[in-house]
């Protein structure tokens, strides 16, 4: 009787059972899809809406000098930007930020206004604010103003070691100097972190997923304080002689290391190029700028000599009364002289007679011995766009080749390689390569030092000793006594390339003038060269008194103990033959003796003995030659003779005494 | 008190019983038989019935209250337990606020010590120094600026003095 009922009523039960456990199904299965099977796209979706994962930058590796100054530092500021369409009216919000950011109200506004009608979302209100002004906007606490971390590179030496230090573009990517050199090393490599935030967007929990590897600070061989000396008085030489450009390089002969880079015109890294004429400031003169030496190269011929042929110091050279016939060319000394030994050719720089020299020394070795001295490649140095230079492979070189390049012509050189070349001579006959990087450090880590390959051997030791003596005389009687240092000796050689101006095709009276030079002689210390480009005056009288003030103060710094008495020999008591010195590579009348240096005598005595040569011999040995000889001797001093009064080979008057100078 | 749906639709229109009950009298006394009730079953009536308990005593019960007594203490344990088991992860969340402070804060005295770092480097360059040393007259003078004077009665030296140039 209730069979029917009941079975419609357990199949209508039936039925809503299988729905609900099908529902139940559908669910329990969704569930398993969401829990189990997207599992991690679920979690990561939810891990999206509070968290982040935010690049942690790293921190630029700073740039010191050799004494641990600062020389370029990266400092953490912030940069402020704005939401113009959260932002109020463009007036309120200008008349708020352009007071404390330090800009221009009615330009702000004006810009604000057109992102607002562009209807932008971001706006860049002002980069690498300074501290006090992030804390002023962060005091407002208005929700439209943001902040973004960012990293200021900061120059605090100002225009000091910038063409060696280099700077940044706004990407903070290095674009000079090291910091474009080295750029890879100082950068560092970014991490990784995953920001935690709640609903108000503040931070609860950071997790560093990624370390950041900071840069590596870089310690530079630069000493503040000679580069400072250095870049003052190249640019007082490149002003007061109205020349157009100029370098310095102080160098540690021994090891290679550069003590100062200097360049002019300078440059301020701090404030970003504005014009082409700021672009050119930034041209490193001492490494990237390759000139015609002119009479400096003479060294290179000399020592060549010295080591390939049988001439020595005191061997005379025919100088053909100031005028040779080189294979239809003629080439005229600007001092005309008959004939001088090797030391005076190099002392008064006769062209003539460096061609002879290098005539005996024959084209193929003296361009062996000039690829020997390092021209004609780079230095290594880890400096952007450094050149090598240029010389013309000897099978490339004309008949007169051979005489253009014995006085420093058809080739060209830079400032640093000038001065690897001699700090050839200066070490003993070491190519050494210069080093820039004294070492690296990453903060934390082990400092790296930087491993310079092992020196070549290019000169013979005794070699290199005979130019350092053929080279001071340059300083006591040639054409370089505007170098001469109080308290120290020192070695050098003027050089004036006359610079070939493309425009009339000729030659025109502006000159490189140079002068390389180290010192103290007996174990140099430094190596000093210097080239004003465009001067109108010669070497010995633009170049050589930045050498003396630098060198004299880079001496000082070091702490080199001096070799000489701190006065000179007062002057009417020690004269010097001047009388038959070219005053200058070319002869220059604008060039007068330093102070304390003697002036020349006005008349030579003709008849009476001749002086020998004392330079570099003992009192012991001086006494007794000038006992054998017959003359007197007045001696001043301990050591070897550094200096003597009348010149070697003059003729002393009647009555008159050699006066020598000794210094260890 | 009965109470009919259409009044209490009313009553949430602002219309009160009695002028819902007097409209509804209106319309039935006008015989208007065919006019559609403005609510489906609006004749179910509901009543509130007033019950008087103050008479009503209330027979002491020891297995309510220990029942009672045992519901507050395993409702105060479970909440204890609850607590203790969050208490950790607040504190988590706690510490990492305060964590990002001191981490914001560090950051903010390294970003104050590079910038007088910065300051340092200035002050202490070569030109700088050069600077407060000409203005501090520490460096030795040109000659032009030495004056020097004749010396004393009785005694051999002359003084001299610096002139300040500029």
């Amino acid at each position: 009787m209730f069979g029917r009922p009941n079975g419609g009523m357990n199949r209508r039960a039936q039925a809503v059972v299988v729905l609900l456990a099908a529902w139940a199904a559908l669910i329990f299965g969704r569930l398993i899809q969401l829990q189990i099977f997207n599992h991690q796209l679920y979690r990561d979706l939810a891990e999206n809406q509070t968290s982040s994962t935010d690049e942690i930058p790293a921190e630029r590796g700073a740039i010191y000098d050799r004494a641990g100054q600062v020389l370029a530092l990266s400092v953490p500021v912030e940069s402020v930007s704005i939401n113009p369409r959260l932002a109020p009216e463009p007036s309120i919000a200008a008349g708020i930020l352009a007071p404390i950011l330090e800009l221009d109200q009615q330009e702000l506004e004006k810009k604000l206004a057109e992102a607002a009608a562009r209807r932008r979302g971001f706006f860049w209100v002002k980069r690498k604010i300074s501290f006090e002004q992030s804390e002023r906007l962060r005091g407002l606490k208005l929700g439209w103003i943001e902040f973004h971390r960012d990293t200021l590179r900061a120059y605090p030496k100002g225009t000091l070691a910038a063409h060696v230090v280099g700077s940044v573009n706004f990407e903070g990517r290095g674009n000079a100097g090291i910091e474009q050199g080295l750029d890879g090393e100082l950068r560092g490599t970014p991490g990784e972190a995953r920001i935690l935030r709640d609903v108000v967007r503040r931070t609860v929990e950071s997790k560093i997923m990624k370390p950041p590897l900071p840069g590596k600070n870089i310690t530079l061989t630069i000493d503040e304080r000679i580069q400072y000396v250095a870049e003052k008085e190249l640019a007082r030489a490149v002003v007061e002689s109205r020349s157009l450009t100029g370098s310095v390089v102080v160098m540690n002969p021994k090891n290679g290391e550069i003590l100062a880079l200097a360049s002019y015109p300078q440059f301020d890294p701090n404030q970003p190029p504005a014009s082409a004429e700021d672009l050119e400031k930034r041209a490193n003169h001492a490494v990237s700028v390759p000139f015609e030496p002119g009479s400096v190269f003479k060294v290179v011929t000399v020592a060549a000599a010295l080591e390939t042929t049988r001439l020595t110091p005191e061997t005379v050279i025919n100088c053909g009364s100031g005028r040779i016939n080189l294979f239809g060319r003629i080439i005229r000394d600007h001092h005309p002289y008959s004939f001088l030994p090797v030391a005076d050719v190099l002392a008064k720089s006769s062209n003539i007679g460096a061609i002879n020299i290098a005539l005996t020394v024959g084209e193929r070795k003296l361009y062996d011995y000039v690829r020997r001295f390092g021209f004609g490649e780079p230095t290594g140095l880890p400096l952007p766009g450094e050149s090598a230079g240029k010389v013309r492979n000897v099978e490339n070189w004309g008949r007169t080749s051979i005489g253009s390049v014995a006085m420093g012509h058809e080739l060209s050189a830079t400032t640093v390689q000038l001065a690897r070349a001699v700090s050839a001579i200066a070490n003993g006959g070491l190519l050494v390569r210069p080093k820039l990087i004294l070492r690296k450090q990453r903060p934390g880590g082990r400092p790296e030092q930087e491993t310079a390959p092992s020196p070549v051997q290019i000169l013979h030791p005794e070699t290199a000793i005979t130019m350092r003596r053929l080279m001071e005389g340059v300083v006591l009687h040639g054409t370089g006594t505007q170098a001469r240092l109080r308290g120290y000796t020192a070695g050098g050689k003027t050089g004036s390339a006359q610079i070939f101006d493309q425009t009339c095709r000729c030659y025109r009276h502006i000159y490189n003038s140079s002068f390389a030079g180290f010192a103290p002689v007996p174990n140099p210390a430094v190596v000093v060269v210097v080239t004003i480009n465009g001067a109108s005056v010669f070497g010995g009288a633009v170049a050589a008194p930045v050498f003396r003030e630098v060198a004299q103060a880079a001496l000082r710094f070091l702490d080199i103990p001096r070799d000489l008495p701190d006065q000179p020999p007062p002057r009417e008591d020690s004269p010097v033959e001047y009388a038959d010195l070219a005053i200058a590579d070319l002869g220059s009348p604008a060039e007068q003796p330093p102070p304390g240096i003697p002036e020349p005598q006005a008349t030579a005595a003709l008849w009476g003995p001749r002086v020998p040569d004392f330079r570099g011999k003992t009192m012991r040995s001086v006494l007794a030659e000038s006992a054998r000889l017959g003359l007197p001797v007045e001696v001043a001093g301990s050591g070897v003779v550094r200096a003597q009064s009348p010149a070697p080979g003059s003729v002393l008057p009647e009555g008159a005494r050699v006066k020598l100078l000794l210094a260890r | 008190m009965a109470t009919q749906l259409d009044a209490l639709a009313n009553n949430w229109r602002g219309q009160s019983y009695e002028q819902a009950s007097r409209q509804r009298d209106a319309l039935a006394r006008a015989g208007d038989q065919f006019r559609l009730p403005p609510l489906p079953n609006q004749e179910i009536y509901f009543f509130r019935k007033r019950i008087d308990n103050s008479r009503v005593v209330r027979r002491a019960d020891p297995a309510v209250n220990a029942r009672c007594r045992r519901l507050i203490v395993t409702v105060t344990a479970f909440t204890l337990m609850v607590a203790g088991l969050s208490a950790p992860r607040l504190y988590t969340i706690l510490a990492g606020y305060e964590i990002e402070s001191l981490k914001a804060q560090q950051e903010k005295l390294l970003a104050e010590r590079a910038s007088l770092d910065l300051d340092e480097a200035r002050l202490l360059s070569m030109g700088n120094l050069e600077e407060v040393a000409r203005t501090g007259q520490y460096l030795d003078p040109d000659p032009q600026q030495v004056v020097f004077l004749p010396p004393a009665q009785g005694h051999g030296t002359a003084l001299a003095y610096n002139v300040n140039s500029k």
